[in-house]
């Protein structure tokens, strides 16, 4: 979840408030810092661990193939100074074969520090049902895996779209619209794997960052956390729970989360569809299968308007569209993400 | 406050049982598994600059004013903080119900001691979002403006939301202005620690090593002190503050020559008048008259230009080279909107400077009140006290400056000690 829509974000809430006619304060960015002490920035305040997004879709260039991308460290850390990859953190795509929500197989990569020239060596690999997996390679480069599959790691345009600022100015009316990440880049991991070495082609796919043994940041469909979890701007007091979001295993999600979910549907929702869609919502695994070329809510391809999805998801069709599409140039064939600018 | 503590004195019984709190294993320092590789703001400003200049809006503005703020605190230059406020005033001007742009005008303006006007904007970012940090800015302020037991309840306030190590530092200088200097070195190393494994590097974490090294130094171990300033220039080289902070060590030591080094390199990244102003004091210490006049007068030149922002530290140059009705003048303004114990310090100063001993005697009483062992308010309270024939409040007064650290000070130090002697009976 980038940071432009993370820290306080409540992003669809203010559509929400709009909505109702009770418009609040808009979302931020991060605190800020000033002369006489270091910035009020979280414990895991690191940018490079910040998962922005995640996709899973069948490649279009090779239809028996597979593709994994986690995009992390919002704006490719030229916010925070933070360049890269973590190289105390992991990064781990995990998946689910069963749909109970437990992980069956997971891939993680960690980084190297970054040399002079700002390229990071790489690690992989697999476990549970993809223990065979396990290769190295370093950032920028695009590397075979043994028994089938790739990867690269990198910088890329960062593929995500919406109209930030005039979400923020709470103006949907479409009379000035403008991707906000248009020219943005974001660091990114790119796997392809073979649908047979995957096993399986219905499965869900989540990713998750850790530090130092620690769970930072954990992300399966488009913000969910952003859009449902509580950051409690609106009670003093009450702290955000966003990190216990990020910190609970989606294995526990319906339990702890559901009520929380169900509270902003039921802004736009009867109680009886607000629960049986938070039951679609959660666990925060990204479904999808494979074996089908279509997208969101199968998995999410890289053009997906997910935010207008969600939009009309979320109002029940009171806001359908931010009035931004996909600017990108993505690749037909791996790595599909478009070059960083 | 209490449990608060009782967590910490936990942490700190585990970082001690870790590797011991002044051993080389120490947690609170960075090492290469520890410490990240951070770019300069300075670097990505063009970008944003440009995404702002060619659709001006209210997220990219208040990028630029972040980036400008920390920009600031990297190089140190006042100007960078002139273009965070227009960054940010113009992001406001674009959404005024954006909190961060509202935060960022309120940071902007208290790094330039703009006091009443960065509170006032905070309460706007708080009540737009009170988890962004406003609660926090507007406790700073009450502490620069001398509001310690609000700002204390502020800080508790802004933990219970967030807590992070940037607050457990503002905790632990208030412990200091409280006198309570190893429990605040304790807190901060803690602050160090948690700020390390949170993926910290840059300015960011030199500033944890510099403020470690500032208390070591009240603490009169200079050996230490020292190692945490060349801790932070190993993270974040050039930094100016750990380059004088290296000089004030030195000439601590009596490495007059070696103090100047330091402080000339400082000086060469940005001039800071206490910077000019230390090593002026130690050229004319090494006698050379000319290069000291040289920087005494550069002093009231980068003060002047800098709106106000040295005008404490201007004052007490001004007292102790012979300008007193001058230091006099601007500690008064400083009075007038700062209650600090450094705003009575200062004018105390002037007051003793300009021989009127009874009145400085009444202005320094609330310098004391908190407690504070810093070596050169107290050094100041003792001069003070004797000159008001409050003999043995003076003497206790200099012999608490030079308790901790008998070389606190180039020149303090001596006159401290002369004092101590000129009384002794």
């Amino acid at each position: 979840m980038r940071i432009y829509i993370k820290a306080g974000a409540y992003f669809l809430v203010l559509a929400m408030a709009l909505a109702l006619g009770v418009a609040r304060g808009p979302a931020s960015l991060k605190a800020a810092d000033h002369l006489d002490g270091p910035g009020l920035t979280s414990p895991g305040g690191d940018s490079r661990l910040d998962i922005n997004d995640v996709y899973a879709f069948r490649s279009a260039a090779n239809s028996r193939n597979a593709v994994m991308i986690m995009t992390v460290n919002p704006a490719a850390g030229a916010l925070s100074g933070q360049k890269g990859f973590s190289a105390n953190g992991l990064y781990q795509f995990r998946i689910d074969y069963n749909g109970d929500a437990e992980t069956d197989a997971t891939v993680t990569f960690n980084f190297a520090r970054a040399n002079a020239k700002g390229v990071q060596n790489w690690t992989v690999r697999g476990s549970g049902r993809l223990s065979g997996l396990s290769a190295s390679g370093h950032t920028g480069n695009t590397t075979n895996l043994p028994g089938g599959g790739k990867v690269k790691a990198g910088v890329f345009d960062d593929p995500f779209f919406f109209d930030l600022n005039n979400f923020l100015a709470v103006d949907f009316s479409c009379s000035d619209p403008g991707n906000f990440f248009k020219g943005l880049n974001t660091n990114a991991i790119v796997l392809e794997l073979p649908r047979t070495r995957l096993g399986d082609d219905k499965v869900g796919v989540w990713a998750r960052t850790l530090l130092n043994g620690n769970p930072i940041d954990r992300m399966g469909r488009p913000a969910i956390n952003t859009v449902f979890i509580p950051a409690n701007i609106f009670e003093p007091g009450e702290p955000s729970r966003r990190n216990a979001f990020n910190a609970t295993h989606p294995l526990n999600d319906r339990r702890k989360w559901t009520d929380e979910v169900t509270d902003t549907l039921e802004l736009f929702q009867t109680p009886a569809e607000a629960a049986a869609l938070a039951k679609v919502l959660l666990p925060d695994i990204l479904t999808v299968d494979f074996s089908s070329s279509a997208g969101f809510l199968n998995g999410r391809r890289l053009a997906d308007d997910v935010i207008d999805a969600e939009l009309n998801l979320v109002t029940k069709g009171a806001v359908t569209t931010d009035c931004v599409a996909n600017d990108s140039a993505f690749k037909s064939s791996f790595p599909y993400l478009a070059p960083a600018s | 406050m209490k449990a608060r503590n009782l967590i910490l004195v936990g942490a700190a019984t585990a970082l001690f049982l870790a590797g011991g709190l002044l051993a080389p294993t120490d947690p609170s320092y960075p090492d290469s598994s520890n410490v990240q590789t951070v770019d300069r703001a300075a670097e990505s400003i063009p970008l944003f600059e440009a995404r702002a200049a060619l659709d001006p809006n209210a997220v990219d503005l208040t990028l630029v004013a972040q980036l400008y703020e920390r920009d600031s605190r990297e190089t140190g230059d006042l100007r960078s903080l002139q273009r965070a406020e227009e960054a940010a005033s113009r992001a406001i001007g674009l959404n005024p119900e954006y909190a961060p742009a509202q935060l960022a005008l309120a940071s902007a303006y208290f790094s330039q001691h703009r006091f009443s006007e960065a509170s006032a904007v905070a309460q706007e970012a708080n009540r737009l979002d009170p988890k962004l940090g406003g609660l926090a800015l507007q406790a700073d302020v009450m502490v620069a403006t001398g509001s310690y037991e609000a700002a204390a309840d502020l800080y508790e306030r802004a933990e219970a939301y967030a807590a992070s190590p940037g607050l457990q530092a503002r905790l632990a200088y208030l412990e200091e202005l409280h006198g309570e200097v190893d429990q605040a070195l304790l807190h901060m190393k803690l602050a160090a620690v948690a700020d390390l494994g949170a993926g910290s590097g840059g300015e960011q974490a030199a500033w944890y090593q510099v403020r470690l090294g500032d208390l070591e130094f009240v603490r009169g171990d200079l050996a230490e002190a020292d190692r945490r300033y060349q801790a932070a220039l190993v993270i974040f080289p050039n930094y100016y503050i750990a380059l004088a902070a290296r000089g004030k060590v030195a000439a601590a030591k009596g490495t007059v020559s070696a103090a100047i080094s330091f402080y000339e390199q400082a000086i060469a990244v940005i001039p800071r008048p206490e910077f000019l102003a230390a090593v002026g004091d130690l050229y004319t210490r090494n006698g050379d008259d000319e290069r000291a006049a040289d920087s005494f007068a550069t002093v009231e030149a980068i003060a002047s230009l800098s709106d106000g922002v040295y005008d404490r530290a201007l004052s007490l140059f001004f007292s102790d080279h012979g300008r007193p009705a001058e230091a006099l003048d601007l500690a008064e303004d400083g009075l007038a909107t700062r209650h600090d114990i450094y705003a009575f310090d200062a004018k105390a100063w002037a007051l003793y400077r300009s021989g009127r001993h009874q009145e400085a005697c009444q202005v320094i009483e609330p310098a004391l009140a908190l407690g504070s062992v810093d070596p050169v308010l107290r050094y100041h309270a003792g001069a003070i006290f004797l000159a008001c024939d409050q003999v043995d409040r003076g003497r206790a007064e200099l012999q608490t400056a030079l308790e901790r650290n008998p070389e606190f000070h180039p020149v303090f130090a001596g006159e401290a000690k002369a004092l101590l002697q000129g009384t002794d009976w």
